[in-house]
């Protein structure tokens, strides 16, 4: 018997020898081709990861920051209207100017690196669920410090969704918190100036840091190329994936946890937030210009040169169609995903299995083309 | 020495050109080292054992308390809950405060779907509210409760599930086999980072004596091998998940398919010690492609278990049977057929549960058309 498993055995390892050494070979035919660059590429002709960086810095990420700074210059505008007359005509106003910028932002959070990184740009202005204890406590005493990370949960959207839906039961409470108390509108202006000086910093410094970010080409871990495409798949997996579905759905817990959605005082956008992100990811993966009527260069038409194929199908195309078909499944939810969650939550996990599909084949698949390494761990381990 | 080999090796090369085209997905750098065969699963490094996976003996020996937990009328919703989503709350106290968790390791991989971790929190509540308080009932279509045969007695909700069998036989696909077929032993998982740098380098994971690689590894041999008394001399057979059926399977449907995945985790095991990663990831399909057969084998044999025993009279060990069944087809969409994918996918294990999903109606035919099916999709 134990013989026999043996021979067995010995039989199934000369012939899977046998196999690897052939399939070294081939690796070996493929890795010797006349132009091997230094940087990594595996192509004869390499990828032109300059022309790619000056598309992503000109045509996506400098003008995505520019047209949210505005957003956020009209809802710094509109608060100071408020502050001087709250009524509710002016919170209205301000509501709307907080959603638009709100959506804006979702455009460039994904951008982690250079100064945004620095100054931790995304933790100042979209942690959620807020902690409520900490800000109302920030609001009573009107003593804090926004750079201090233990603030992060109390500024930001999510604090201003909190300033403007969450304080009271009605329009009318929260208007005359604000106008009994100058507790609030203190705290308001401080969060809305903490969130356009944090902007200004950034944009202010991309004048400098984009030639240093566009000339960055080469393939290690620090290059631009490699830190912006695992920044991406980052925002991707943890600010889009887990935060804004995974999360609240309860894919990480024993069961829902429904005040961790985006926005969940104002509840009925968090659906508009993700197809905003989703866009974003979508057109940044495509190459597609922040105005949406040029593309250029990508991580698709990166792989689309690499030739990459998963099982088959091309994998740039295939990351596209599947990129697609999350934005469809999100399209199947309440606008409100409070309610869905109550309502129907396999429907949020569905979308999270659409969104999910896509992070394997930018993580694996797209980064094994590039031959770049995740920079990042999953904090899974044992 | 590289190019001592050259003609014969172009030989070779443009001859398999026929057969199989250049890839271009492979990184390896140099001719592979060779990896001699260990004896058995010993590794060392300085005279030191280098293998650990005390995270997974304990969950597997929490599931065992969860499968006594899932059949007992003393249990509660808390309870139960706290064992699985928290990880506490267990009779053994050495499983007790150690961070480990059944629940967040349930259908957790990249590839598996999270709509089916929530079935098993379902499963807590419906025995909880349901079954236990109708311990005495006599069970009916719709009507949770009790039944006896010649040959037992189960007690069911009210579709006629024997939640405990469903809920163990779940996890057997969707803790241990999707922990390592689609987590631990994949290159994305083996090669996270810097690990196979730091695996080249043998740099140390901070105060281990092993590489995060290498741990990765053990980790996936833990899953089978953690309740082993020595895993030099593996006996399977332990506990309630994996190692039971792949011990049972190995004594039956596939004599010696305990040594071939056995002698896959060692070799692998030692390729990663050679730092030959093609070695490595050819042992972990073969584990892989062996580790889902055992599920494939579960699945057809109480599928067709349900046909006879139903047809023998006796309900009761035949909804037992089915119970089992059900379990092992919902782990069959976190099979793994050596290139990733799943045998079946969520979307045709779901078709296959919808069939069998009231076990007061389900048809025989349909289940032996779904083991037929099973079985010639698997090749078993």
């Amino acid at each position: 018997m134990l013989s026999l498993f043996f021979k067995n055995y010995l039989i199934m390892y000369k012939k899977l020898a046998l196999l690897l050494f052939i399939s070294l070979l081939l690796v070996r035919c493929g890795g010797s081709d006349e132009d091997s660059s230094n940087d990594g590429e595996v192509t004869p002709v390499a990828y032109d990861r300059a022309k790619m960086l000056v598309h992503w810095a000109d045509k996506i990420i400098i003008p995505a920051h520019t047209a949210f700074k505005q957003t956020l210059t009209n809802l710094d505008n509109s608060t100071k209207t408020f502050v001087s007359s709250p009524d509710q005509s002016n919170l209205d106003d301000l509501r709307s100017k907080w959603l638009v910028s709100y959506k804006s932002w979702q455009h460039i959070e994904m951008f982690d690196i250079g100064k945004s990184e620095e100054i931790y740009f995304k933790s100042k202005m979209n942690v959620y669920p807020i902690d409520k204890l900490w800000l109302d406590n920030n609001i009573e005493t009107g003593s804090y410090d926004l750079e201090n990370a233990n603030n992060y949960s109390s500024q930001g959207f999510p604090a201003l969704d909190y300033m403007l839906h969450g304080i009271a039961e009605s329009d009318m409470a929260i208007i005359n918190k604000y106008t009994a108390n100058t507790k609030y509108t203190n705290y308001l202006t401080a969060l809305v100036n903490k969130m356009v000086t944090s902007t200004d910093v950034v944009i202010n410094d991309w004048t400098n840091y984009k030639e240093t970010f566009i000339g960055s080409t080469d393939n290690t871990a620090s290059s631009s190329v490699n830190k912006l495409t695992n920044d991406f798949i980052y925002y991707y997996e943890k600010g889009l994936r887990a935060n804004k579905v995974g999360i609240p759905a309860g894919v990480f817990s024993g069961g829902p946890l429904k005040g961790n959605v985006e926005a969940f005082y104002k509840k009925n956008v968090s659906k508009e937030l993700l197809l905003e992100a989703m866009d974003a990811a979508i057109k940044f993966y495509n190459g597609t210009s922040f105005d949406g009527i040029s593309s250029g260069p990508s991580l698709k038409s990166y792989l689309a040169h690499l030739n990459s194929t998963k099982d088959g199908s091309t994998l740039s195309a295939l990351i596209a169609s599947k990129l697609d078909s999350a934005k469809t499944q999100i399209n199947f939810l309440s606008n409100n995903f409070v309610s869905q969650i109550e309502s129907d939550n396999s429907k949020m996990l569905t979308s999270y299995d659409a969104i999910q599909a896509v992070v394997v084949l930018l993580k694996v698949d797209m980064l094994q083309s590039f031959n770049i390494n995740v920079d990042y761990t999953d904090a899974d381990g044992d | 020495m590289k190019f001592k080999f050259l003609p014969i090796y172009l030989f070779i090369a443009c001859a398999s050109l026929f057969l199989t085209s250049c890839s271009d997905d492979d990184d390896e750098g140099a001719v592979a080292n060779i990896v001699t065969p260990p004896d058995t699963y010993k590794f060392q490094r300085n005279g030191t054992n280098t293998v650990s996976h005390g995270g997974q003996t304990t969950r597997l020996k929490m599931a065992s308390e969860l499968y006594s937990g899932m059949k007992s009328a003393s249990s509660n919703k808390e309870g139960l809950n706290n064992m699985f989503n928290n990880g506490e709350g267990f009779s053994d106290a050495t499983l007790n405060g150690t961070g480990k968790k059944v629940g967040s390791k349930t259908f957790a991989s990249s590839v598996a779907s999270s709509t089916v971790k929530p079935m098993f929190d379902a499963m807590i509540t419906d025995f909880t509210t349901n079954v236990i308080p109708n311990w005495s009932t006599t069970a009916a279509n719709g009507t949770a409760g009790k039944m006896t045969d010649s040959k037992r007695t189960v007690y069911i909700n009210a579709k006629g599930h024997e939640l405990t069998q469903l809920f163990t036989k779940g996890l057997i696909g969707g803790l241990t086999t999707d922990q390592i077929v689609n987590g631990y032993l994949t290159a994305a998982k083996l090669d996270t980072g810097t690990n196979r740098a730091d695996n080249d380098a043998e740099t140390l994971v901070s105060g281990k004596n092993y590489t995060q690689m290498e741990h990765y590894w053990d980790e996936g041999f833990g899953y089978l091998y953690g309740e082993e008394a020595d895993v030099e001399n593996p006996t399977l057979g332990n506990g309630v998940l994996l190692s039971k059926y792949a011990g049972k399977v190995d004594g039956s449907n596939s004599p010696g398919i305990g040594k071939i995945i056995y002698d896959a985790f060692k070799m692998g095991r030692a390729a990663i010690v050679a730092k030959n990663y093609a070695q490595r990831d050819a042992q972990a399909k073969i584990i892989q492609m062996h580790v889902s057969k055992i599920i494939g084998y579960k699945a057809v044999d109480y599928l067709n278990d349900y046909v006879s025993k139903a047809a023998a009279g006796t309900p009761a060990d035949a909804i037992h049977a089915l119970s089992e069944g059900y379990g092992f087809v919902m782990s069959l969409q976190v099979t793994n057929d050596g290139t990733g994918k799943p045998y079946f996918t969520n979307a045709e294990v779901n078709t296959m549960l919808a069939k069998i999903e009231n076990f007061w109606t389900v048809s025989s035919e349909d289940c032996t058309a779904m083991a037929a099916e099973i079985k010639s999709k698997m090749n078993l």
